[in-house]
């Protein structure tokens, strides 16, 4: 499929513009593909039109882990937050915030963006400039990002995370100044990103638990909302489409996103129910993350009539879904048949890139050469 | 107009809900100081406010600021209480050793379970993240827990909760203990196919949970 039909058809669904399908995308993180290797393969050729990019012998290089994060041990990125893990090819936690100690907050520096990423990998701007360039020039779209934990969850990476909650809790006036350093780095990010010419722009930042937000709606319009709504405002301004990714409830603060300028959204069905979603149809694009914990328990036929139910609750003639099912290591091999079968009947391919995707195509290619 | 005079324990309750930390530390002292027995205040005044606190976070009113700044509160006032409760019986409403199981460095739910029970008058034994199936046997025969609590965020790992039941099974005590499992991927259907005694979707339920457990 030529990639300027897949941009046409993401475009067309974004905008509420009559898409041809439903761009749905069926992502497997690089530990799923560590377990199944070539029977994963299998699944994967025979459901091609999901995967248009996909090449036999492809799931090697996927299996590996595509940065330091995924591998087991420690890692420290570039704020100085120690990551751990110990299960490769899935990402680790921060375990060590460089902020728990509120005197070295003065002196504390954000990386500079426009030498390195937070992970800490060195960046070229230029050469990401003319990937985009490259990507226009093919009919494609061209995606930017930032990383999964861009703010709030920066802010929680830095001072810890019950140091954070409690310093909200009390007013602790110091968050205002950790707020703005993690602000001024993701403005200067902004300012780099819109100057590569990306059309959209991935953003993820968890603000969901299971059954709530962390914080409470009005905690999230006094902290976050006001820096969400100041750099998605860049980029909407701009002509650039905003698509927010959270884990965990964020229905209740669905409407102030899409206030803060976010063109699509990623809710996870389970902590938001279909529902909830359903009573925001039509206000924006909804890539619908679904049920990935079912994926792993259920059965193939109750994964068959989830994915139907939730498509059929929330499509519309004139656009404005997409679908987005993720596989972690431990899903049986036949659920993800039973995923990558339904998602095919019920979807077409997707020109967007999961966080992996669009991390290890900007950052492989800066440092190995155009 | 009728004057209601608001009892010191009262008052404790309510600076702990509203999570004061420094007006819990001077009600706590000031109830001591009027010789009310350190255990009646731990009950009527902490714990009171700590059930309050957890009514609130299950219905949606307190998140999770609110529900450690309450946290907080009660341990300011239950460091000045503990030195007193020692001689006191029934101190403890009894041991929950608390751990996220092996693969999974997750714990900030368990770190909210615990707050809640430790507001609720149990001794937590909180053994981490990382906890692989021989430490938790080892903590069960350790501390004789009453509660066992097992915790993790990751699909890919909440399968070891099992690994887990049946370690305790292999070595015989697993009926020395009650299991409860939680973590956002958890439900009652998975906790009964391995064989925990019990689920709880969030903090404040796992407390009814153990209670119930507890009492039975």
């Amino acid at each position: 499929m030529e990639l300027k039909e897949l941009s046409e058809a993401y475009l067309k669904a974004t905008t509420f513009q009559n898409p041809p399908w439903i761009p749905g995308k069926v992502a497997f993180l690089p530990a799923t593909w560590k377990t199944y290797g070539e029977e994963l393969e299998k699944v994967v050729l025979k459901y091609k039109k999901l995967f248009p990019e996909y090449k036999p012998g492809d799931y090697e290089r996927l299996a590996k882990p595509p940065h330091p994060r995924y591998m087991p041990g420690k890692f420290t990125d570039a704020w100085g937050c120690v990551w751990s893990n110990d299960y490769e090819g899935l990402a680790g936690v921060v375990t060590e915030s460089p902020l728990k100690d509120w005197k070295k907050l003065e002196s504390f520096l954000p990386p500079d963006p426009e030498k390195m990423d937070d992970y800490g990998d060195l960046v070229d701007w230029d050469q990401r400039r003319r990937q985009m360039e490259r990507i226009h020039d093919l009919g494609g779209l061209a995606f930017g990002y930032f990383i999964h934990g861009f703010f709030f969850m920066r802010l929680f990476y830095l001072r810890g995370f019950e140091e954070l909650m409690l310093d909200m809790a009390m007013g602790e006036r110091r968050v205002w100044t950790l707020i703005k350093k993690v602000r001024e780095y993701n403005l200067k990010l902004a300012e780099l990103w819109l100057k590569t010419g990306i059309d959209v722009v991935w953003f993820g930042d968890d603000l969901g638990t299971q059954e709530s937000l962390m914080i409470s709606p009005k905690m999230f319009r006094e902290y976050i909302k006001p820096f969400y709504k100041e750099i998605f405002g860049l980029f909407k301004d701009a002509g650039v489409y905003v698509y927010f990714h959270s884990d965990g409830r964020i229905v209740d603060i669905l409407e102030d996103l899409i206030e803060c300028g976010v063109s699509i959204v990623n809710p996870q069905i389970g902590p938001n129910t279909v529902e909830e979603l359903e009573r925001l149809k039509g206000r924006v694009c909804m890539d619908v993350d679904l049920d990935r914990q079912l994926f792993s328990t259920g059965t193939p036929n109750q994964i068959r009539e989830h994915i139907h139910c939730v498509i059929e609750a929330m499509k519309q003639e004139e656009g404005g879904l997409m679908a987005y099912a993720e596989c972690s290591p431990e899903v049986p091999l036949e659920n993800i048949e039973a995923v990558c079968a339904t998602m095919s009947e019920l979807c077409g391919p997707t020109a967007m890139k999961d966080f992996v995707q669009l991390q290890t195509a900007t950052l492989l290619k800066s440092n190995g050469g155009d | 107009m009728e004057v209601i005079e608001v009892g010191t324990l009262e008052k404790l309750r309510d600076a702990l809900i509203e999570g004061k930390v420094e007006e819990v530390k001077h009600y706590t002292q000031q109830a001591l100081d009027e010789n009310t027995p350190a255990k009646t205040i731990l009950d009527q005044g902490l714990i009171a406010g700590m059930d309050v606190v957890g009514v609130r976070f299950k219905e949606g009113e307190y998140f999770l600021p609110e529900v450690l700044l309450c946290a907080k509160a009660m341990h300011a006032g239950l460091d000045l209480l503990k030195p007193l409760l020692v001689g006191e019986s029934g101190q403890s409403a009894g041991t929950v050793v608390l751990g996220t199981v092996k693969g999974d460095l997750h714990d900030i739910g368990k770190r909210i379970v615990k707050a809640m029970l430790e507001g609720a008058g149990y001794e937590v034994i909180d053994i981490g993240v990382d906890v692989d199936a021989e430490k938790f046997v080892e903590s069960v025969r350790k501390h004789k827990p009453l509660v066992l609590g097992m915790s993790a965020l990751l699909t890919t790992t909440m399968r070891y909760m099992k690994t887990v039941i049946d370690a305790l099974q292999n070595e015989g005590i697993r009926d020395k203990v009650k299991i409860i499992v939680g973590g956002a991927p958890v439900n009652e259907e998975f906790a009964k196919s391995v064989g925990a005694d019990g689920y709880a979707p969030n903090a404040s339920e796992a407390v009814d949970l153990v209670k119930r457990l507890t009492a039975a």
